[in-house]
């Protein structure tokens, strides 16, 4: 037997979930669920979203939305995974660490807004500020947690042939926090393309997706507005999915 | 008989060794007590005993990576400084490590006395050449099958020259007939380098296929209640395992074993009333 038709055509399947999605919109919007001027028909959108590609400005929106994004994300990623794993290492660090992390990781970073715009301005600086403090704390605690979570087996093992307190780091602790530092890191660029939108919306800024979209809401540019919804859509669908090629091959040994 | 007529040397000793656990709001337990142990390169010795008796933890004692709670423990009568140990764990998948070559994980132990990468790898590439010529060297430990993950496992563990060689059921996770193949390797490795060694089963063939003593540790007696020998010349084969001196030692541990289990302790208790 060939197997289930569906392993046969797994594309099939994947697309069918995309076709359903499409299919409700066209219902809502023929038969005026919405005002149809608000929920444009699915071909007004995909016009407005062929004109969105076409014109060389997007490349400057996309291209300023995903720097911050990456700046505020790679920013997050240097200073936390360090920290991360410095609190699983040490204890007293990890005692001493964790209400903190844990108080502001609990804090919308929305809400710190007004402290940002009034301590760092309305520019990139308050803007890669945010996106650094919304990831930050998701990091420390992924990497904290991979090392906390690390087989005593492997750390007796080091112990016993002799390796040093750094060699043991470098050779094990390191490796045993990275499966779930990268889930960390996972989720904090999500995030991250999250805030970076955000503070393009509420900031302004010349280019940038964020920009992009008050610009179409405030002008009534409707078809226009849900295809920059769904170019930000593809660009954090893109992120995430080379951010898992990434992980599998960096960590090839996770799922074994 | 004129192998124990010889003054053995005896390289490890353990002195009245005990160990007590003592869990929060409850009285201490002895997990064994009163335990004396003499390892000599010569021979080589299996330890056997029921779940829970503690046999794990009396390795890691010997290891140093557990303190006694009494006695001691000597190696060459306390006169080496820094003994070395190698020490093949139960779960192969816990205790190499994945993100290096095989080649790298034998190397280690070298590596983290100083030496160089590239001189632990040409040691790493001789071991395997010598007794794994089926594994390359630029593998992964998740690519290997079980007992050859546990082979490589041995392989590090001897790669220093190790002063005790310590193995704590390491082919308990192997079908039945790949667990003594295993077995004979070890054999093989420990005739040519000839150190102490206690090797931890609790598959009674596999104990006396490979041991000229098994030491039986009672969880019912906290301690060391007998040891068995097997007088079967080496190197040991298969064909041995249907000989009747090992259907002998066979039966005494059997014995030892029915008598810890459940319906034993009950007798005994029993009887003590």
């Amino acid at each position: 037997m060939a197997g289930k038709w569906y392993h046969v055509w797994p594309w099939l399947l994947r697309i069918l979930g995309f076709g359903c999605l499409a299919f409700a919109w066209e219902v809502a919007h023929a038969f005026s669920i919405f005002d149809p001027t608000l929920l444009p028909g699915l071909s007004a959108v995909a016009k407005a979203f062929v004109k969105l590609l076409g014109s060389w400005n997007t490349v400057s929106d996309v291209g300023m939305t995903v720097v911050r994004t990456l700046a505020g994300f790679g920013l997050a990623a240097i200073a936390g995974i360090p920290l991360g794993i410095g609190m699983g290492v040490f204890r007293p660090v990890y005692l001493a660490a964790m209400p903190p992390v844990d108080f502001f990781r609990s804090i919308p970073v929305t809400t710190l807004y007004p402290v940002f715009v009034l301590l760092l301005g309305v520019g990139d600086k308050s803007k890669i500020g945010m996106i650094f403090t919304a990831c930050v704390f998701v990091v420390m605690l992924n990497s904290a947690y991979g090392v906390l979570q690390a087989r005593p087996t492997r750390r007796q093992m080091a112990r016993l042939y002799g390796c040093s307190a750094p060699n043991v780091l470098r050779w094990v602790t390191f490796y045993e926090a990275l499966p779930q530092t990268l889930i960390g890191l996972r989720i904090s660029l999500s995030l991250s393309l999250i805030v970076a939108v955000l503070t393009e919306m509420f900031m302004g800024s010349e280019y940038g997706l964020g920009q992009l979209l008050t610009d179409a809401y405030t002008t009534f540019a409707i078809d226009r507005l849900y295809a920059i919804v769904i170019l930000t859509g593809t660009i954090g669908f893109i992120f995430n999915r080379l951010f898992v090629r990434l992980e599998t091959w960096l960590v090839p040994w996770s799922s074994k | 008989m004129v192998g124990s007529m010889v003054v053995q040397m005896t390289t490890v000793e353990l002195n009245g060794v005990s160990k007590v656990f003592q869990k929060p709001g409850e009285l201490p337990e002895d997990l064994f007590r009163n335990v004396d142990l003499s390892l000599a390169p010569q021979r080589f010795a299996a330890l056997i005993g029921p779940n829970g008796s503690g046999k794990t933890t009396l390795l890691n004692v010997i290891a140093g990576l557990v303190e006694p709670t009494r006695g001691s423990v000597e190696i060459f009568g306390g006169r080496m400084p820094n003994p070395t140990f190698g020490y093949v764990w139960q779960n192969y998948r816990d205790a190499l490590l994945p993100w290096f070559t095989v080649e790298d994980n034998i190397a280690l132990p070298l590596r983290a006395r100083g030496e160089s990468w590239q001189f632990g790898r040409d040691r790493a590439r001789a071991l395997l050449q010598e007794f794994l010529p089926d594994v390359a060297e630029n593998a992964k430990p998740y690519e290997l099958s079980g007992g050859q993950q546990q082979l490589v496992s041995l392989l590090r563990a001897i790669v220093l020259s190790p002063d005790v060689l310590l193995l704590d059921e390491p082919f308990s996770s192997l079908d039945q007939h790949r667990s003594w193949n295993a077995a004979l390797y070890v054999e093989r490795i420990w005739s040519q380098h000839q150190v102490p060694v206690l090797f931890v089963s609790h598959d009674v063939d596999e104990a006396v296929l490979l041991a000229d003593d098994v030491f039986l540790l009672s969880r019912w007696h906290r301690g060391i209640v007998g040891r068995v020998t097997n007088l079967l010349p080496r190197p040991r084969t298969l064909d041995m395992l249907t000989n009747a001196r090992h259907v002998e030692c066979r039966n005494k541990i059997i014995d030892f074993l029915r008598s810890e289990s459940n319906d034993g302790c009950r007798t005994e208790a029993n009887w003590e009333k």
